[in-house]
């Protein structure tokens, strides 16, 4: 890397960091508008342990002293790694102060975090499976933000669920894809998209349930897309990335099958990326080559190709990636054993 | 006390022009809809009694009798309505000539009865109203002096106040307790601002939060902070920058039909333009809110180099030494979702040493193969093709020792075995006729065995095995469904007839069978005159 050394040590000082005792893999920011007493937001982090006992853990992170702790009465145990986490959004309006949040793996699970009475409970665990106690293990799901009461979960045997959390059934299933599908991401109320190891990109609209647009296919046919993101402050635009891909393709949902952007100077595989939550230009990636790149999305792409407006090096690949609306200065990503918190 | 009456639109008050008051309004309107409250009032000081605090500005944007509050109602609507709001006020006020608006709970009566009154040039008339615009509209008519309520204390005190179930609340604390009932707000926000105090309301029950706070006072900072600015014309022009800009965004025609996704882009344009104004700093590659700009802390980020470019060699040559790239994001999506299935397969067998389905069909075909080698067994469960077997075995060994007691021939039933095994050379022919002894010969040079049974009464059973062929000839005496019976025993010792001849004659039967084999498995010859023999008639 060209940077230069004692830049990124003084770079990696303005870093918060968590050393967690396992690898961690999923994370979720609380978007809880009241600030504890203890001040600072929460953030979920869920392990990665090929075994069926993993974790999830809730840390506090205040952004003024610059400190993130684990808050040990709130960690508990989830059964296998959980695949994603996710807060309610803010729109939910709940009654009591407690947080929600959702985990997926081989369910959709819901956990009330109560820092006052320091328990995590939980909610329900809801499973499509009609006949036995086994579901479709889930890759992925999204919370709606505008119908917060809408949860959209996809998995391996091809279908989409969605559900409503509030009576916990299910409001419709949909075959999505061909093959498994990977990710899944709101752009409304009632509209999604999804992306799946058959290499496309469909959206789907709830009020017309036969039919999906596939605005995107990958160039080698087969090629699985593994993670979709849909940028909240410009519906019309969207990235993937793709299987063994340095490269992050954006999508605009106007022009199918024509990306508008393919961002290529990651110098290995792309692993995540974030949208930012107040800026509808920029979006961030992490990836195997240890780099996490903001890019600004120009009007019209210079010949080269466009080129990030600013890098870090992490110590390890860059598993994940979260931009919360809630902490639009802070990026987390999660590499290895350790949480940083980087500020924009 | 007396609200100065200016013409129909933007009114003078509190000392401020057209434009300061124009900004505020869009100011407040802008924070309001950005949190979704209903309504955002500018509580301004009066010019004529010092400390006092009247209706300044205000923005509703809560429900409308016909139209229900959403994120998406247009946006120039909502201001709009406002206005239509404070016409509708300022008609009623003038109507009541001579009334001067002293105290809140008059003033409260005075438009009741102004229900019935005609609306004059107004589009909008009381009726029209919802019970939310109605607080709207009454609250424009009260007035608070220092201390007095919410707003007073929050001018008086410099902070801010956050009123849960305003609803509830009592009237010394909040006097609009009532109407807020019957408008069913729930939540009332006061602070101070720009000499004025700033109210905001919803009619939801929301706890206090600082970072909403923040938010909304940021909305009006930004602009505001360019009235900090000695040249009025300055921000003239960036005030009319600012609404040219929202008017462009109302002419664009929506190519998305969404409204929401115009609003929001209306909102997000127009925070970025003000963002870009205040932000200086090289470092912030990002935009920030004004307020945050003060703290520059510095970014993790580095800037991009533009020699940092790879080319796909190097790539390709990351992806070769690692063959296993997004190692983490792979093993999440293929090999977790196994650990589920595999662990649902086989929970309930943990001593199953097996788990190879391979070696478990295996099994199942050799006891299949058993099966059609016993006879006499219809069940297909394992346990009794494994008992039958041994019942089997054990018959077959009582067998062996009976004949070989009666030939005195050790070999008997080995060579008969041995015989019948090599089909192809010999034929073994057994043939029985009436009157004879129980005996048996054995010749041994021709290969050829012969049993000979004697039956008492003239029956006769013979039974010759050529190859896989069988041929039976009964004569016994006759008895409903013998035949049937007949038939049956057969195909339990896995024989198909292809030849059937018989007759009867005087309640006696002469029966000329042939059979085939229907498997591998062939049944001895002894084996089938047995069976027979049961079936015809225990005459043994």
């Amino acid at each position: 890397m060209d940077n230069s050394a004692p830049d990124s040590l003084s770079r990696s000082e303005t870093a918060v960091t968590y050393d967690s005792p396992y690898p961690l893999y999923a994370m979720a920011f609380s978007s809880l508008r009241a600030a504890n007493t203890s001040s600072g937001h929460r953030i979920a982090v869920g392990s990665f342990l090929e075994d069926y006992n993993n974790r999830i853990d809730i840390l506090s992170f205040d952004s003024d002293s610059m400190t993130v702790k684990p808050l040990p009465n709130l960690s508990f145990e989830h059964p296998y790694p959980p695949t994603k986490l996710m807060f309610s959004p803010p729109s939910l309006r709940r009654p009591s102060s407690g947080d929600l949040l959702a985990s997926s793996g081989d369910f959709l699970r819901l956990w009330e975090i109560n820092e006052d009475s320091s328990t995590v409970e939980p909610i329900s665990v809801l499973n499509n499976s009609k006949t036995s106690e086994f579901c479709a293990p889930l890759t992925s799901f999204d919370w709606n933000d505008v119908e917060p009461k809408r949860l959209g979960t996809c998995s391996i045997d091809t279908t989409c669920t969605i559900w409503d959390i509030e009576k916990c059934v299910v409001e419709t299933q949909l075959i999505a894809h061909d093959k498994e599908v990977h990710d899944i991401a709101w752009g409304e109320a009632r509209v999604f998209a999804s992306v799946s190891a058959d290499g496309s990109v469909r959206i789907f609209d709830l009020r017309d349930k036969e039919h999906s647009t596939i605005i995107y296919e990958s160039p080698q046919p087969d090629t699985p897309l593994l993670r979709l993101a849909w940028n909240k402050q410009d519906l019309r635009y969207m990235a993937t990335i793709l299987m063994d891909s340095n490269k992050v393709v954006i999508l605009d949902i106007r022009s199918p099958t024509m990306p508008v952007a393919e961002l290529e100077r990651h110098q290995a595989s792309v692993n995540a990326i974030a949208w930012a939550p107040q800026s509808c230009k920029h979006i961030c990636s992490g990836g195997d080559d240890t780099q996490a790149l903001i890019w600004e999305l120009p009007t019209v792409a210079g010949p080269n190709g466009i080129d990030p407006m600013s890098v870090y090096s992490a110590g390890s690949e860059i598993n994940q990636l979260q931009w919360s609306s809630s902490q639009p200065d802070w990026i987390g990503i999660a590499f290895a054993n350790k949480m940083q918190l980087l500020r924009v | 006390m007396s609200l100065t009456m200016a013409d129909g639109g933007v009114e003078a008050v509190g000392g401020r022009s057209k434009r300061q008051n124009s900004l505020l309004r869009k100011q407040l309107a802008l924070a309001v809809r950005s949190v979704q409250w209903n309504y955002a009032i500018f509580w301004s000081s009066s010019l004529t009694q010092p400390g006092v605090l009247e209706w300044g500005e205000g923005c509703y944007n809560g429900d409308m009798k016909k139209r229900k509050k959403s994120y998406e109602s247009h946006y120039k609507h909502g201001l709009q309505r406002s206005k239509q709001l404070r016409k509708l006020y300022l008609s009623m006020l003038e109507g009541d000539s001579g009334t001067s608006v002293s105290t809140p709970h008059d003033e409260h009566t005075d438009h009741d009865d102004d229900h019935s009154c005609d609306s004059t040039s107004m589009m909008l008339s009381p009726d029209d109203l919802s019970d939310e615009e109605w607080y709207y509209l009454v609250s424009m008519s009260y007035v608070f002096s220092p201390s007095q309520c919410l707003p007073g204390r929050a001018s008086a005190t410099g902070e801010t106040i956050w009123l849960c179930n305003a609803q509830y609340a009592e009237n010394k604390l909040f006097s609009r307790s009532l109407l807020a009932r019957s408008a069913s707000i729930q939540t009332v926000v006061c602070f101070p601002h720009l000499g004025g105090v700033i109210e905001l309301g919803v009619t939801e029950l929301i706890s206090e939060d600082h970072s909403l706070l923040q938010h909304i006072k940021s909305c009006l900072l930004e602009i505001s902070v360019h009235q900090n600015n000695d040249d009025e014309k300055k921000m003239g022009i960036m005030i009319s920058e600012a609404n040219l800009m929202l008017e462009e965004k109302h002419q664009i025609p929506l190519e998305i039909s969404d409204e929401d996704l115009h609003y929001k882009r209306t909102i997000s344009t127009v925070l970025n333009y003000s963002m870009d104004r205040s932000s200086t700093n090289d470092k912030t590659i990002h935009r920030r809110q004004p307020n945050l700009a003060s703290s520059d802390s510095g970014s993790s980020f580095l800037r991009w180099k533009q020699c940092e470019q790879p080319n796909s060699d190097v790539v390709q040559k990351q992806n070769d030494l690692q063959p296993q790239s997004q190692n983490v994001l792979r093993k999440m999506l293929y090999n977790v979702p196994l650990m589920h299935t595999k662990r649902m397969s086989s929970p309930q067998r943990p001593g199953m040493n097996q788990d190879d389905p391979s070696d478990r069909r295996k099994e199942n075909e050799k006891f299949s193969v058993l099966r059609t080698m016993v006879p006499t067994v219809n069940e297909v469960d394992k346990e009794s093709i494994l008992n039958n077997t041994i019942k089997y075995l054990q018959e077959l060994e009582a067998r062996v020792e009976e004949l070989e007691s009666c030939m005195g021939s050790v070999n008997f039933v080995e060579r008969q075995r041995k015989t019948t095994e090599n089909l192809n050379d010999s034929v073994v022919i057994e043939e029985t006729s009436g009157n004879y002894d129980d005996s048996t010969k054995i010749d041994e040079n021709s290969g050829e065995t012969e049993q000979v049974t004697v039956f008492r009464d003239k029956t006769h059973l013979r039974v010759k095995l050529k190859e896989t062929e069988v041929v039976i000839e009964v004569r016994c005496s006759y008895r409903d469904y013998i035949v049937a019976d007949i038939m049956e025993t057969l195909s339990n010792l896995h024989m198909d007839a292809f030849s059937v001849r018989s007759h009867t004659l005087n309640k006696f039967l002469t029966l000329n069978l042939k059979a085939k084999f229907r498997g591998a498995a062939v049944a001895s010859v002894g084996m089938i005159k047995r069976e027979l023999r049961r079936v015809i008639g225990d005459l043994f």
